[in-house]
C-alpha cells in the first residue's frame, strides 16, 4: 500500500471533488424538501387533481432505481426535448444530475412529510381553525413547524443517503469525490490509496452531518 | 345573539349525533349544555362555529347566518367566538406569548405591540403573567386551559365556547380554571358551556340545556331543570351525576 502517491494537491483535488458531492447533497436536499413539502400538502388535501398528480409522482420515482432516473434525464431527456423544440440542446451534467436527484428525493421527502403531518396532533388543526388563522397560515405557523420536528432524524438521513447517492452522477461524467478518486486511481495505476482516502472523506462528512443534527434535535427538544 | 335553527348532524351517514336542534341564546347569557356521553353536546358546539359542517339547519350570530362554505367569510366569522377545547390544543411548538399573539396579529392584524399588551392583560387576569415565556409542555393541565381561555379572548371575541373545559383536569385544577370562567361571567360574555360540573352550571347559567340523543329533552332555568323538571331522563340522569 503506497499512499505516497496522495500527495497535497491530489488530496485537495478530492476534496473539491467532496465539495461538489456536498454541493449536489445540499442543493438536492433542499429542493427535495420544498418539493416533498408540496408533494405532502397536494396528498394531503382534498383537491383530486392534486392528490393523483403527487401520488403518480411519489410512485414514478420511487419504483424506479435512481441511477435510472439520472441516465435517463442526461441521455434520453434530450432526444425528446430535440424532438420538441426541433434542434440538439446539450444538458449540463451536473446541473441535469442535480434535478435528478433533487426529483427523487423530493418524492422520499413527500411520504416522510405527509407522515410527519399526519403526526400532528389533530387539535393543533382544530384550535388553528377556531382562531381563523388560514389554510396557509396555519400549516405554515402551527402545523409544519411541528412536523418538520418530528421528522428531523429521517430528514437527515435522507440528506446522508443524498451525499452517498450524489456518486452516482460519476457515471454521466460529473466530477464529485467519486469520479476524483478514480480518476487518480486511473492516473497512477493505484486505486486503493485514492478510494480509501475517498471513503475517509464519506464517513467523515456523514458523521459531522449527524452530530449536528443531534444537537439540533436537543435544541428543538426546548418546546417538549 | 345566537340563533340555532334546525341543526341536524349525521356521522358515516348513520350515525345521528344532531337531530333538529333549536335554540336561542341572548346577548349576555350563560347557556350549559348538559347530558349523557354520545348525546351530541358536542357536536352542536361544533356546528356552531364550523369545526364541523351541519348536514342542515343554520346558525345565526346577530342575525346574520354563517357560511363556512367560503374560507374567507368563515375565517371572519370565526373570530366573533372564542372556542376552548376539553384537551387545551395550546400551540406546542411557540411559547405562551406567542400563542395569545399569533391570530391577533396574524388574522386581526395587529401590531406586535399591541398584540403583546393585550395578550399580557389577559394573562394577568388568568393569573399566569410569569410563564408568558414557558412552553406549553412545562404547563400544568390548569394553566394551560387558563392560557387557552387568555388565548380565545385575545381575539376579544363576543362569544364563547367551552367544550367541557374542565374533563381532563385533575380535581384541584378545576377550580382555578371555573374561576376564570365565572369571573368571564361576572364580565357578562355570552357563552355556551358544555360541561359535567352540575354545580357550576347550576350556579352561573340563566338557562340549562339537557341533551340525549341529539335532541333537546328540556330547556330551562337550572333551578327549573334542577328542582322542577317532571322528567324522566333528566332526574335519572341528575340522579347519577350528583
Ligand atoms: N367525528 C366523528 N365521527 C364519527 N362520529 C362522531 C364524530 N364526532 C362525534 N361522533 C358521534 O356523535 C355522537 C355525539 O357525539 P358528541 O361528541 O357530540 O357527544 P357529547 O355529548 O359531546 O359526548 P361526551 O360527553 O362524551 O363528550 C356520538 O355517538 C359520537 O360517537
Ligand atoms: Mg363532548
Amino acid at each position: 500500500m503506497d499512499f505516497s502517491i496522495i500527495t497535497w494537491d491530489i488530496f485537495l483535488y478530492l476534496l473539491r471533488g467532496a465539495g461538489t458531492s456536498l454541493l449536489i447533497a445540499v442543493i438536492a436536499v433542499m429542493a427535495g424538501t420544498v418539493l416533498g413539502t408540496l408533494g405532502a400538502i397536494a396528498r394531503l388535501s382534498h383537491n383530486k387533481f392534486a392528490n393523483i398528480v403527487a401520488a403518480i409522482y411519489v410512485e414514478v420515482l420511487r419504483g424506479t432505481p435512481m441511477l435510472m432516473q439520472i441516465t435517463f434525464a442526461f441521455l434520453a431527456l434530450p432526444a425528446i426535448i430535440r424532438m420538441i423544440v426541433g434542434h440538439p440542446i446539450r444538458f449540463d451534467p451536473l446541473v441535469t444530475g442535480i434535478v435528478a436527484i433533487g426529483l427523487n428525493s423530493g418524492a422520499y421527502t413527500t411520504e416522510l412529510i405527509r407522515s410527519g403531518i399526519n403526526g400532528v396532533d389533530h387539535g393543533q388543526f382544530e384550535a388553528a381553525d377556531t382562531l381563523g388563522l388560514s389554510y396557509k397560515q396555519k400549516m405554515k405557523m402551527v402545523i409544519l413547524p411541528q412536523a418538520f420536528k418530528n421528522i428531523l432524524p429521517p430528514l437527515v438521513s435522507e440528506f446522508i443517503t443524498l451525499i452517498k447517492d450524489s456518486s452516482l452522477l460519476s457515471t454521466i461524467g460529473v466530477v464529485e469525490l467519486m469520479k476524483s478518486a478514480t480518476t487518480v486511481g486511473a492516473n497512477y495505476y493505484a486505486y486503493l490509496p485514492p478510494l480509501t482516502v475517498a471513503s475517509c472523506i464519506y464517513l467523515i462528512l456523514n458523521l459531522i452531518i449527524s452530530t449536528c443534527s443531534r444537537v439540533i434535535e436537543r435544541r428543538l427538544a426546548v418546546s417538549d | 345573539m345566537i340563533d340555532v335553527k334546525n341543526l341536524s348532524k349525521t356521522f358515516d351517514k348513520k350515525v345521528h349525533a344532531v337531530k333538529d336542534v333549536s335554540f336561542h341564546v341572548d346577548k349576555g347569557e350563560v347557556i350549559s349544555l348538559i347530558g349523557p356521553s354520545g348525546s351530541g353536546k358536542s357536536t352542536v358546539l361544533r356546528c356552531i362555529n364550523g369545526l364541523e359542517t351541519p348536514d342542515e339547519g343554520t346558525v345565526l350570530i346577530n342575525g346574520k347566518a354563517l357560511d363556512f362554505s367560503n374560507p374567507k367569510q368563515a375565517q371572519k366569522d370565526r373570530t366573533v367566538m372564542g372556542f376552548v377545547f376539553q384537551h387545551f390544543n395550546l400551540f406546542a411548538n411557540m411559547t405562551v406569548l406567542q400563542n395569545l399573539t399569533l391570530a391577533p396579529i396574524n388574522v386581526l392584524g395587529k401590531s406586535q405591540q399591541e398584540a403583546e399588551a393585550t395578550a399580557l392583560k389577559y394573562l394577568e387576569r388568568v393569573g399566569l403573567l410569569d410563564k408568558k415565556d414557558s412552553y406549553p409542555s412545562k404547563l400544568s393541565g390548569g394553566q394551560q386551559q387558563r392560557v387557552a381561555i387568555a388565548r380565545a379572548l385575545c381575539m376579544e371575541p363576543q362569544i364563547m365556547l367551552f367544550d367541557e373545559p374542565t374533563s381532563a383536569l385533575d380535581p384541584e385544577m378545576i377550580k382555578e380554571v371555573l374561576n376564570v370562567i365565572r369571573d368571564l361571567v361576572n364580565d357578562g360574555m355570552t357563552m355556551i358551556i358544555v360541561t359535567h360540573e352540575m354545580n357550576f352550571a347550576r350556579e352561573v347559567s340563566n338557562r340549562i340545556a339537557f341533551l340525549e340523543d341529539g335532541t333537546i329533552v328540556e330547556m330551562g332555568t337550572p333551578e327549573y331543570i334542577f328542582t322542577q323538571s317532571q322528567n324522566q331522563r333528566i332526574q335519572e340522569f341528575l340522579e347519577k351525576v350528583l
